[in-house]
Parts: C-alpha cells; sequence; structure tokens
C-alpha cells in the first residue's frame, strides 16, 4: 500500500506516577529527547511544534515557551498550543498532521507533560477542576466533573436498567491490564469485590472509577510519510481523524444520549476508509469508567448498555476479540494533567509496532484512538495503521 | 436561617455570575429555569444566544414543576471549594422538563434518594439549613 500525508517516526515517554524532582519543564526535555533519537532526526529538521497546555508550570503562549526552552524557535514555521481536554491527544496529531498536509512544516514536534500530582496541593487540583465547570450553572452548587460524569453515569444505569455497581467491571480490567506495563502507576492486583470495597465518591462512581491524577510526559515526532518513505516498520500512518461536539457543559445535554463519539467515529471512518471491524486494538479515553462504556457503544464495538458485560466476558482483555486499553488506561496507567491521553496514543504505537510491554496480537495493524475532553463535550477519533 | 440570609457571599456571586433572575424567583419560593424570552426552550446566561431560535434578548424564567423527569443524580461527598465543606455529603439532581430544559440543582442531604425506583412528583425549593446553598426538595408520588 502506499501512504501519504503525516506518519509517525518517533516516540518518547516518561514513567507514569510520582516525579517530585521533575518539573513540568524537564520531564519535557527528557520526553523530547528521547523521540528525537527514536526518531533519528537532527534537532534542526523539526520546523513545526505542537504542545498541550499543563496545568502545572505553564506560560501563556505555551508552545511559544517551549520551543524556546528547547532552543528551536527560530527554526519554526509552525506553532500551536492544544486546549481541548482528554481530546487534546488526537487533535495535537490532527493539527501536526494538517500542518504537514497543507506544507505548513514538514517534520512536527508534539510535546504534552505535566505534574500535577507532586507539582499543586490537592486543593489546587479540585480548584482547578471546579472552575472547568459552567460558572452560572455548575460550579454555584459545587460541582465538579466527576459528579458530572456520575450524573452521566446515573442516567446511562437508570436507561439500560443496570445494576448501580454495573460499571465497577472497568477499572478491574484496566488493572488486569496495567500489570504488564512497566510504565504504570497502580499495578497491584485488584479483584472486583476489592474494587466494589473502594468508597464512593459521587455516587454511582467509586474511587476506583476516576482516573488518578499523576506526574508524566510524552513527545512525538511527526513528518511527511515522502520525507522517510514506507520502508521503516517503526513508522505509523495516521490514516484518519474525526471531531464533533454536542456541549461544553453537561448542563446543556440534550435528550438521552452523547453523540458527538458517534459522529466523530464516523468521520474518522470516512476519513480513513477503515471501520471497527478493521482494528486489532481499541485505545479509548478512560477518564472515569463511564466514558469508557459510552464511547465504546458509541463507536459500534459493543451494543447500548453492553459494555460492562462485554468487559467482564473478556472481550476487551488483552487476549480478547478486541483488545482495550492494553496499558491499563487512564484508570491504572494514569491521568497526567494536561499531557492526559497521551500515553494512549504511544501505547498504540507501540503496539503497533511490536514491542508494548502487553503486546496484543495483530493481524492488518490497525488501531482506533477514540478520546473525548470536558464531559464527553468534545469527542475525537483516529485511526493508526502501521506501514507495511 | 433563611434564604435570603443562607451565605450572602455565595448568593451574591451566584447573582453576579450571570445576573441570575432564577436565583432571586427561587428566593421567593419557586423553582424556575431562565430561558429564552422568545421560544422558552433554552436556559442561558443574560445577553447570550438561545440555542434553538437564534435570537440574543433578555431573559424571563419559566417555571419548573409538575411534567419532569429526573435524569441523573449523585451524591457528592468532595468539597469544590471551602464553602461546600459544611455541605457535604448532599445530592445533586438533574432533572428535564417536557420543553428538554434542564436544570442541575442540589438537594439536602435529608432528602433519601431512591433514584431507580421512585419520580418526584414535585419540587419546590428547600428552606431548611442543612445546606448552605440554594436547594430543592422533593415530593415523592405514589405510584411506586
Amino acid at each position: 500500500m502506499r501512504y501519504t500525508g503525516a506518519s509517525i517516526i518517533g516516540i518518547g515517554e516518561s514513567s507514569v506516577g510520582k516525579h517530585p524532582h521533575e518539573s513540568t519543564q524537564t520531564l519535557a526535555a527528557s520526553v523530547v529527547q528521547a523521540a528525537i533519537a527514536d526518531a533519528e532526526i537532527d534537532w534542526q529538521d523539526i520546523d513545526g511544534l505542537v504542545v498541550t497546555q499543563p496545568l502545572v508550570g505553564g506560560f501563556p503562549r505555551h508552545s511559544l515557551a517551549v520551543a524556546e526552552q528547547l532552543g528551536i524557535s527560530r527554526q519554526l514555521a509552525f506553532a500551536d498550543t492544544v486546549s481541548m481536554g482528554g481530546a487534546s491527544s488526537v487533535l495535537s496529531l490532527q493539527r501536526a498532521s494538517d500542518a504537514i498536509r497543507n506544507n505548513r512544516a514538514s517534520t512536527v514536534l508534539i510535546v504534552a507533560a505535566d505534574t500535577p500530582r507532586t507539582g499543586q496541593e490537592r486543593e489546587e487540583s479540585v480548584r482547578h477542576f471546579a472552575k472547568q465547570r459552567h460558572p452560572s450553572w455548575e460550579q454555584p452548587i459545587g460541582m465538579l466533573n466527576l459528579s458530572a460524569y456520575a450524573l452521566l453515569a446515573d442516567e446511562y444505569l437508570r436507561q439500560h436498567s443496570l445494576e448501580r455497581d454495573a460499571l465497577i467491571e472497568i477499572p478491574v480490567a484496566m488493572r488486569s491490564h496495567a500489570r504488564s506495563n512497566r510504565n504504570a502507576a497502580y499495578t497491584d492486583s485488584m479483584t472486583r469485590e476489592e474494587a466494589l470495597a473502594s468508597r464512593l465518591v459521587s455516587d454511582p462512581l467509586r474511587l476506583v472509577e476516576c482516573s488518578p491524577i499523576n506526574d508524566g510526559g510524552v513527545a512525538l515526532v511527526v513528518t511527511d510519510t515522502s520525507n522517510r518513505g514506507s520502508s521503516s516498520t517503526d513508522s505509523i500512518a495516521i490514516r484518519g481523524s474525526g471531531f464533533a461536539t454536542d456541549y461544553d457543559s453537561v448542563t446543556y445535554k440534550v435528550g438521552e444520549s452523547v453523540d458527538s463519539p458517534r459522529r466523530a467515529f464516523a468521520r474518522a471512518a470516512k476519513d480513513s476508509a477503515l471501520g471497527i471491524g478493521d482494528c486489532d486494538l481499541l485505545m479509548i479515553y478512560d477518564s472515569y469508567s463511564i466514558a469508557t462504556a459510552i464511547q465504546l457503544e458509541s463507536i459500534g464495538a459493543s451494543a447500548k448498555g453492553r459494555a460492562p458485560e462485554d468487559f467482564r466476558e473478556g472481550k476487551y482483555s488483552t487476549d480478547g476479540e478486541v483488545p482495550v486499553n492494553p496499558h491499563g488506561g487512564l484508570l491504572s496507567h494514569g491521568h497526567c494533567g494536561g499531557a492526559t491521553g497521551m500515553h494512549h496514543l504511544t501505547e498504540l504505537i507501540k503496539q503497533l509496532r511490536g514491542v508494548a510491554d502487553g503486546q496484543v496480537s495483530l493481524r492488518d495493524g490497525v488501531g482506533l484512538l477514540q478520546a473525548e475532553g470536558g464531559i464527553i463535550s468534545a469527542a475525537a477519533s483516529m485511526f493508526l495503521t502501521r506501514m507495511q | 436561617m433563611d434564604l435570603q440570609t443562607w451565605d450572602y457571599g455565595l448568593a451574591h456571586r451566584i447573582s453576579n455570575s450571570a445576573d441570575a433572575i432564577w436565583w432571586k424567583a427561587f428566593c421567593s419560593g419557586m423553582i424556575t429555569v431562565q430561558t429564552c424570552r422568545k421560544c422558552l426552550r433554552d436556559q442561558l446566561p443574560i445577553g447570550t444566544i438561545c440555542r434553538f431560535c437564534r435570537s440574543q434578548n433578555d431573559l424571563g424564567t419559566r417555571v419548573f414543576h409538575d411534567e419532569v423527569n429526573r435524569v441523573g443524580s449523585t451524591k457528592v461527598t468532595t468539597p469544590a471549594a471551602p464553602e461546600f465543606e459544611a455541605a457535604v455529603p448532599f445530592t445533586i439532581t438533574t432533572f428535564e422538563a417536557d420543553s428538554g430544559v434542564r436544570i442541575t440543582m442540589p438537594e439536602c442531604a435529608s432528602v433519601v434518594q431512591s433514584s431507580r425506583v421512585k419520580e418526584p412528583a414535585a419540587i419546590v425549593p428547600c428552606k431548611c439549613s442543612l445546606l448552605p446553598i440554594p436547594h430543592i426538595q422533593m415530593t415523592f408520588g405514589s405510584g411506586e
């Protein structure tokens, strides 16, 4: 097959957890060094930069500050900062790909790093997430992001007549996957009973159904495929992507279902001429258990109301019909604040290269990254394929 | 303590946040939703554009009662700010009117939730002092 457009030729990533001796800037520097080495390029080859906005250590024009710190300011023909929560992973890559397709840049560096676990007090994190809610309708009544997701979870469980603890299957599966991942923050075993013993933080969600905030970083090098050719087995092609939104605040959700993941996926499928049946694995943004279920059902991987049962039956296990988040997802691998979801991307690339810790078996070398930001407010989908 | 004296700072913030006329109606004993004056379908801050009829106008309030569906409910145990520390745990519930307008309000902890089996027959402003923020009280129907 002849590949055109953009491809990923290098990745660098940190472990996820506590990095008390690192700042957001030093973490970024480390992962960038690793990505450039992996891509086997020179610093001067980079002429584009996309960064995600961190919670800790961010600058008002963050991409320019990162360029300054890396000493690449004068060589850039393109720079941008993406701030779309969990959808930033797909959108960063989409932004880089678009810049390459439109000849704005030929080799784009993507940088995402953050230290919200050790770089700020817990109260600051809570305040940050409280301020994300609608200033008129949600902040005054004490709503946090997790409560907004809990409202979705309650609605979902009622709509499908499921038991209150049905979603617990998802964090249990994610923990099982994380156990083989050296970079995951949480790798001790967790049975269903232990998960159910976790405290309710916003009914019906338990603590283990909410992704834990951690430190971590990722960098990627994206280039015009024609620069590298299709001979390298380490290059991963960006095949197609899509974006959709329904609302920003959950208060403005209309009707029973969340529809943006379905529309984003349909756009990505059309853009890439690929479908769910082509995928060897699915990387689903799992900030909360309910987000995972809604997205899997929206993209047609599970029937409506069936995702928890599909997890329980092993459909999404690492040796199942179509593995989901073999690295353990945000729920066990960890949520890196402004760099959240980027490890889904590096895991997918490692899986397609055949070098992941918990390597799954591949058929055609096709994977999907399905992400969401806000309260499933922004949905973004992207198909990646191994070049062969 | 009555509604007028509850946490004046918070009330002031709510009022300033969007010139919230629903707050004033709430204090006078009505559950209302701040809607587009033209089509009455959208909840919106003053001066913004209605998502449904696209008009940019002053607002009216629609009394929010009778035919409502409870669409989501959660018991909050993590305070979002210091003023909520004394309130947790409390319940936040989203209701949807037949017109499609939604309202999300706290309920005081004294109301026992049985969200899967009972639907409220009526929701009214609650004047108890258990929750230091404007909140609602529900009356359950006898359909269960």
